[in-house]
């Protein structure tokens, strides 16, 4: 692991604290007229935020994404000073960062500027919009602190040249296509097919994401059973359903379980943010599954699915 | 219709096999009606190509040659997006569907190129090429393209850093090193790379004290004085 030695000061929650900062934001669309709609953020339980307005009719591809709100500094001068974060000539900037790998782009948009002379309880309004033909998947945007303007007197221990960002105030892991972290479901037509399969495309389960293009449970809507799945109504349907998830995660599973980074994924080791590794290791740590012995997966994962199935969480 | 292609890995694999077994019919004998124009233009852009008899297909030249074409043709008569262009699943449908033939010419039977390898899909590849050199216009992004190799396109795509491109900063770098180009020092594009990538870790170039065009200039002036 890559570990980074700080030349200079960063960001830190004593200096947070002293800032005193207060921030309110929301996520927002527009309609064609230009007029703003707030909506509603759904946490899961890897904390991205799922994005919805009151009739769950608005689509990313379609309107495009917009935060908006308010920094508000309590005590901005702190920042400055010859032991502070920055000097007292030098400037601070706030940027929103963001960073979507599935769109394979990122990019920062400066905000506003302090200084030393920023009078204190300064209220920063901020706003962006995505516009829809940008991005796809998800995207990280975060609120960060840059040097703006260096001081002309640097001192040992302050950042000295400007573009560097000193710290992070908050960041959200938006969801804009799909549901987030379920599993890569994927319909497909096809008359000559089972009802149905499992695909397997990684090849670094800890650096790629959990995604249908690396690992796809496909569902056949040409079968004859397809609707039960899709829509389980009897017990029958159901016993299917619990057969079918069941059968595709112990794939999965048993897949991931031959290759060399098991040990890894088991420990939680090296895993990246969403890769197929860290949500792999949920399971893991979450559910009472018995990876022992291919036998016994397969009863804990019926008896787990089952069990769910009757509580309602399936 | 973008919106709406739905073309797995799966499927993929299973056309690639149909291909495989008869590689000199790939020609594809049934598209959909609105991919046709798209067809249309590109396989006459690749007989204009070999006009000149001196062309190779497995050149720089060629791409080039197909991947402004293909940029420009998804710009103006298909409102292709970045939002698409993200998606492996459009390069997967148009390598397989609708340009099978010219894929298989330029490459053989690499199914990298094809599906298998969302870094190394060729069509998928040329256009990220063009996007990230994008001066404005077909002609200028010619311009400062024209005296590359086909390793410059492998530093600029396949150093998409963490994260994603950063638009902007690629567009910089391309637009400059047509002015260093010429200079004597050996392999630039690809030592400017490395220390762009170096720098990325405590920098961003939108942010620095004069913007992208200063935190390029720099990086070619560490190099060149």
């Amino acid at each position: 692991m890559a570990n980074r030695i700080s030349m200079n000061k960063f960001f830190d929650e004593a200096m947070e604290e002293l800032l005193n900062v207060n921030l309110n934001f929301d996520f927002f669309y527009k309609e064609v007229d230009g007029s703003k709609y707030i909506l509603d953020q759904i946490v899961d339980h890897e904390f991205k935020i799922l994005l919805k307005n009151e009739d769950d009719s608005w689509d990313y591809a379609e309107k495009g994404l917009g935060i908006s709100g308010n920094i508000i500094l309590g005590n901005p001068s702190s920042l400055f000073g010859p032991t502070q974060l920055v000097a007292m000539d030098a400037e601070l900037g706030f940027a929103f960062e963001w960073m979507s790998k599935q769109s394979s782009q990122r990019g920062v948009i400066p905000l506003a500027a302090i200084t030393s002379t920023t009078p204190n309880n300064v209220v920063i309004p901020v706003d962006h919009y995505f516009p829809k033909d940008k991005l796809f998947g998800e995207v990280y945007i975060s609120l960060i602190l840059y040097l703006k303007k260096a001081s002309r007197n640097s001192v040992r221990g302050q950042a000295g040249y400007t573009g560097i960002i000193l710290g992070e105030l908050v960041e959200w892991n938006v969801i804009l296509d799909g549901a987030g972290s379920t599993f890569p479901i994927v319909i497909v037509d096809e008359p000559e097919a089972p009802l149905w399969y499992v695909d397997f495309n990684y090849s670094e389960p800890l650096i790629e994401p959990f995604d249908k293009e690396y690992i796809a449970i496909y569902l056949n809507k040409a079968h004859v059973a397809f609707s039960a799945i899709k829509t389980p109504k009897t017990k029958f349907d159901q016993s299917l359903y619990v057969e079918f998830l069941s059968g595709a995660l112990q794939i999965i599973l048993q897949n991931l379980i031959e290759t060399t980074d098991w040990q890894d994924i088991k420990e939680g080791k090296n895993c990246e943010e969403g890769s197929i590794g860290e949500v792999m290791h949920y399971f893991l740590t979450t559910f009472n599954w018995d990876f022992d012995a291919p036998e016994r997966l397969a009863v804990s994962l019926r008896k787990d699915l089952e069990s769910r199935l009757k509580s309602g969480e399936l | 219709m973008w919106e709406n292609l739905i073309y797995t890995k799966a499927q993929a694999k299973v056309k690639y096999q149909q291909i495989e077994a008869e590689p000199e019919g790939s020609a594809p004998s049934n598209i959909k009606p609105f991919f046709k124009l798209l067809r249309e233009v590109i396989m006459k852009e690749k007989n204009n190509f070999f006009i000149d008899n001196s062309q190779k297909i497995n050149s720089y030249s060629f791409d080039l040659h197909m991947g402004l074409n293909l940029y420009c043709v998804l710009k103006e008569k298909y409102a292709f997006t970045e939002r698409l262009a993200a998606q492996d699943e459009v390069w997967r449908y148009l390598s397989l569907e609708i340009f099978p033939d010219l894929v298989y010419d330029r490459h053989g039977l690499k199914d990298q190129r094809f599906y298998k390898d969302p870094r190394r899909i060729w069509l998928k590849t040329i256009w990220w090429y063009i996007h990230l050199s994008w001066q404005g216009a077909a002609e200028e992004t010619f311009d400062v393209l024209k005296e590359n190799s086909a390793d410059v396109i492998m530093q600029l795509v396949d150093r998409s850093g963490s994260g994603g491109y950063r638009v902007d900063l690629a567009r910089e770098i391309m637009r400059q090193y047509k002015i260093y180009n010429d200079s004597s020092i050996p392999q630039l594009f690809r030592r400017i790379s490395k220390l762009n990538t170096a720098r990325l870790n405590m920098t961003e170039p939108n942010l620095v004290e004069g913007g992208i065009e200063r935190y390029v200039e720099d990086l070619y002036s560490y190099f060149l004085n």
